[in-house]
């Protein structure tokens, strides 16, 4: 039997969930009786906490309230978006003809059609359920973890300035659409993160560690986790990036790390497997599937809910359950990232990749979790089978464009000299092209490491930082550019 | 009449929250309000994704002494304006003292305001969709070469508010009228993009963005390899010349970091630290620019401050929290980054810095070299460059060879690596064609000694 207080928590939880269930239903009934064809219509409640410790002072401590609706209504299969801050019944019929009129003014532009097959009605609720949920842990606390990390740094290394981050993400998220459908979902996620700089008379070093997954607080328990060892991590590699060597400029043989691997399923290849980009012909992969593309040992997937980690999302914003999409198999295209107009158009299902970071931003086709599939290889074979050349295991992000180029830095690398890792390097790049990159991958290891972020994320159209988790095993790759000195 | 009557509603929202501040017994408080209407139109390929809303919501910080907290809310709701106080006198009474923070702004005096163009406001969903289609004809071309085109379109309109419990009551509105078009180019395997675009305080003519983005990256196509690494001079038309001083520029003149002795420029005050053709301000005050605002983010009054005279570096730039410690005070320079302005605490900077143009045009600028690399668009990974030592490695995916005077032909991505500090005593060319760009810097064409090309 429950006790008697998490039984009216949850009775309480019920109640806000019609209330707010029957706003968005007189939404959808008020977009049909303007004469739209079909409503989706989400109310998004997040609660954002942030704290910034930098130098051992509070630079930012914060919480965000996003509260709102959002409302889409098509007509003739042409969509119109409008949003509101406001929860009454007025704005909420004024946000609806606002997505109405621009529906219907962009009509005559448009030749594709956002046409869906009928779908049976869908009523889910989805709690991720944690030992120790964020919110019920005190600001202080939190703020000891950090300091608790930049201890750890201290020990390690001598830092001109230090920074401990704090971010968490939860809320509720509630979906309704013509089909009557009826969903319930609660987004969760934490990001800690540790940043020492140390500075010489002639250089400046980096170290950073950090964690994000969609997990409770006992997460940080193991001893991977802890503040201290993230502190101390940070520390130890800022420090060896002081004698650091130039990155050598020029082709070499590589041994991509997770983070690394990540980014580049992400940024790189998972955003030209967007589906807006395909119908539209604007990726280089468009009408390429069942194209041999990479090497038999690149598989890149992308998950809703993943047994490895990262971010949870069971639904998108348009009420898709998620599932696993496989992009490439063994070097193979095999799908792209749908929402439900795009996957009608393209005569398959619908991948639940339809979302938006807001409520005052319509969703459109994102990655969910995209990462590499590990594979066979032990990580000590995989740098004895790089011979002479880097080793990636940090990144700080990078860039990619829609022909398939990317760059993407590399915050802690290593040479590897006859097989084995040798120097630290300084802040190398790699550049190249995706397609021609995938095909270098000649082997991959067997570890994985698949993460999300609260500081950071994925950016599109505008929608900037959605929440979504990358990673992957270590990419041993022949050859890939590296700028350097 | 619009815009004022949402300067009415923001300045209204301003004394509700200073007055539930007083009934809450906060000591010390500054809200932050803004309210935007938004309306986008994209476009590819006979797709659209609209947009049409206003942005609206309050940011909240509270002192208790030199402890501060914020909180923010999305509307105006009585409840969620209390909820937000609650939370940041919450946050800030768990918080460490700050023993620099001085207060927020006391004086309110109004700066004045950009251009407002009413026309923008009246414009309907119709007319924007009117110049959309005119975009989209434009980029309707019988020419295989050409992949797609993204294109869009929008307004953006309204202002904002700041007051504090320290008597400061101020307002800043704005207009803003924009198109961009992306276009993508394909011939013989090899793959293009380019993009142009056009943005203003006022109705901007539109036409000609979609044309010139389709020659551009038709001109990429045919692009050969650079051999090797090389070290020859780099020619930066106005747009990837902003784009490569933008970012570093914003990082070197944050005063805070400065107060934090980790800035590397923080020992150079009145020392050369570029060639003595380079003159740098900040502007903050003219009326034409986007950049242009009556107020910054924390109330200060805007103004126009002198960065590098001949080389020379005379002042950071500062918000009220910084500006106090260092002993100058604010520059006008608090900002919170958009598109969600009340979600974010004021960080420092550029208004919009601005590089006093040269003497010669680009063609000119070319003609004096004989052999160059010169480079148009974004070059990317800018963002990701070493900002503390100034080291850079970017790739520029639309570069040119220049030999003799001429553009021989394009080049295939080339790696471009550097350090940020050196190119500033390595200017070798400053041009005469600055354009407005939404940029924190606009510079004319520059051309740098020194960088080194890998291919």
């Amino acid at each position: 039997m429950w006790p008697v207080k998490w039984f009216l928590i949850y009775k309480v939880n019920i109640l806000e969930n019609d209330y707010i269930f029957d706003f968005l239903h007189n939404a959808v009934n008020e977009g049909h009786n303007l004469g739209a064809d079909f409503v989706e219509a989400r109310y998004d409640d997040l609660t954002l906490t942030t704290i910034n410790y930098t130098n051992e002072k509070v630079r930012e401590s914060s919480t965000k309230q996003r509260r709102g609706i959002g409302i889409i209504t098509y007509i003739n299969g042409s969509p119109g978006y409008s949003f509101t801050p406001d929860i009454d019944m007025n704005a909420i019929k004024d946000t609806t003809r606002r997505s109405l009129g621009i529906a219907k003014a962009t009509e005559p532009l448009l030749t594709f059609k956002h046409t869906y097959d009928n779908q049976p009605t869908v009523k889910d609720s989805i709690v991720k359920k944690v030992k120790i949920h964020p919110r019920e842990v005190e600001f202080a606390e939190k703020l000891d973890m950090l300091k608790r990390g930049i201890s750890a740094i201290k020990e390690q290394v001598d830092p001109q300035s230090t920074t401990g981050l704090w971010g968490e993400l939860w809320g509720n998220k509630l979906f309704v659409n013509s089909e009557q459908s009826e969903i319930y979902w609660t987004p969760l996620l934490f990001d800690i993160r540790m940043l020492a700089v140390a500075m010489t008379e002639t250089t400046q070093a980096r170290g950073s560690d950090s964690i994000g997954q969609s997990q409770g607080m006992e997460f940080l328990k193991q001893e991977r986790y802890l503040p201290e060892t993230l502190g101390t991590n940070a520390g130890k590699w800022c420090k060896e990036q002081i004698d650091a060597v130039s990155a050598p400029a020029g082709k070499h043989r590589a041994l991509i790390g997770p983070r690394m691997a990540g980014v580049l399923a992400h940024e790189s290849f998972g955003h030209l497997s967007e589906s807006d980009f395909v119908v539209t012909g604007m990726s280089p992969i468009a009408d390429r599937v069942g194209e041999q593309l990479g090497s038999e040992h690149a598989t890149i997937i992308d998950e809703g809910i993943t047994k490895h980690g990262g971010f949870f999302l069971p639904y998108d914003d348009q009420g898709v359950k998620t599932g696993k999409s496989i992009l490439m198999d063994k070097g193979m295209l095999v799908g792209y990232l749908h929402d439900r107009s795009t996957a009608n158009k393209m005569n398959t299902e619908p991948t639940g990749n339809s979302r938006a970071i807001t409520f005052m931003y319509p969703p459109i086709p994102r990655m969910k979790n995209t990462y590499f599939k590990p594979g066979n290889l032990s990580f000590d074979e995989a740098v004895e089978q790089v011979g002479n050349g880097i080793y990636t295991a940090g990144t700080s992000g990078g860039q990619a464009d829609l022909d398939g180029t990317f760059l993407f830095k590399c915050s802690r690398g290593y040479l590897i000299e006859n097989g084995e890792i040798t120097k630290p390097i300084k802040d190398a790049a790699l550049s190249g092209q995706i397609l021609d990159f995938i095909q270098q991958i000649s082997g991959v290891t067997n570890e994985m490491d698949v993460y999300t972020s609260y500081f950071g994320g994925c950016g599109k159209g505008g929608q900037f930082p959605l929440p979504v988790g990358l990673g992957g095993p270590s990419l041993l790759v022949d050859e890939v550019l590296v700028g350097g000195e | 009449m619009v815009l004022e009557n949402i300067r009415s509603e923001l300045l209204e929202v301003a004394d509700q929250v200073l007055k539930y501040a007083k009934d809450l017994k906060i000591p010390s408080a500054e809200a932050y309000i803004i309210k935007n209407s938004l309306t986008e139109i994209k476009y590819s390929k006979g797709k659209t994704e609209c947009r049409d809303g206003m942005v609206q919501g309050v940011g909240i910080r509270v002192a208790v002494g030199k402890q501060l907290g914020f909180a923010t809310c999305a509307g105006f709701a009585p409840e969620s304006l209390k909820f937000s106080l609650e939370n940041a006198l919450k946050i800030a009474k768990n918080s460490p003292e700050d023993s620099r923070f001085s207060g927020f702004v006391t004086e309110s005096k109004q700066g004045k305001e950009g251009i407002l163009d009413d026309e923008i406001v009246k414009l309907s969903t119709e007319t924007l969709i009117g110049h959309m289609a005119e975009l989209v004809k434009e980029c309707d071309i019988d020419d295989q070469r050409l992949v797609g085109a993204d294109l869009e379109v929008g307004t953006e309109w309204g202002g904002f508010a700041v007051a504090t419990t320290e008597s400061c009551m101020v307002s800043s509105m704005h207009t803003a009228h924009y198109g961009t078009a992306y276009v993508a180019a394909m011939g013989q395997g090899e793959r293009t993009t380019a993009f142009d675009f056009k943005v203003g305080r006022t109705i901007q003519d539109l036409s000609g963005i979609g044309k010139t983005a389709i020659e551009k990256s038709f001109k990429h196509l045919g692009s050969k390899p650079v051999d090797g690494t090389v070290k020859i001079p780099t020619i930066w038309e106005p747009l990837s010349a902003s784009m490569l001083l933008s970012t570093t520029f914003t990082v070197g003149l944050n005063g805070g970091t400065v107060v934090e002795k980790r800035n590397p420029l923080m020992n150079k005050i009145n020392e050369q630290i570029a060639s003595k053709e380079l003159q740098l301000f900040d502007d903050g005050t003219n009326p034409k620019k986007l950049a242009c605002r009556a107020v910054d983010d924390e109330g200060s009054t805007s103004r126009k401050t002198e960065i590098i005279k001949d080389g020379i570096l005379k002042s950071f730039l500062f918000d009220n929290f910084y500006g106090p410690v260092y002993g100058t005070g604010s520059t006008g320079n608090a900002q919170r980054n958009e598109p969600t302005q009340y979600e974010n605490l004021p960080s420092i900077g550029p208004n919009k810095l601005v590089i006093k143009p040269g003497q010669k045009n680009l063609d000119e600028i070319i003609k004096g070299y004989d052999e160059a690399i010169y480079i148009e668009g974004f070059p990317m990974g800018m963002g990701h460059s070493n900002m503390i030592t100034g080291d850079f490695s970017v790739t520029a995916t639309n570069a040119y060879l220049v030999k003799k005077g001429e553009i021989v032909h394009p080049l295939k991505p080339v790696s471009i690596a550097g350090n940020f500090f050196k190119t500033l005593k390595d200017l070798d060319q400053i041009g005469s064609d600055i354009i407005d760009l939404p940029f924190p810097l606009e510079s004319s064409t520059l051309a740098i000694n020194n960088h080194t090309i890998s291919g």
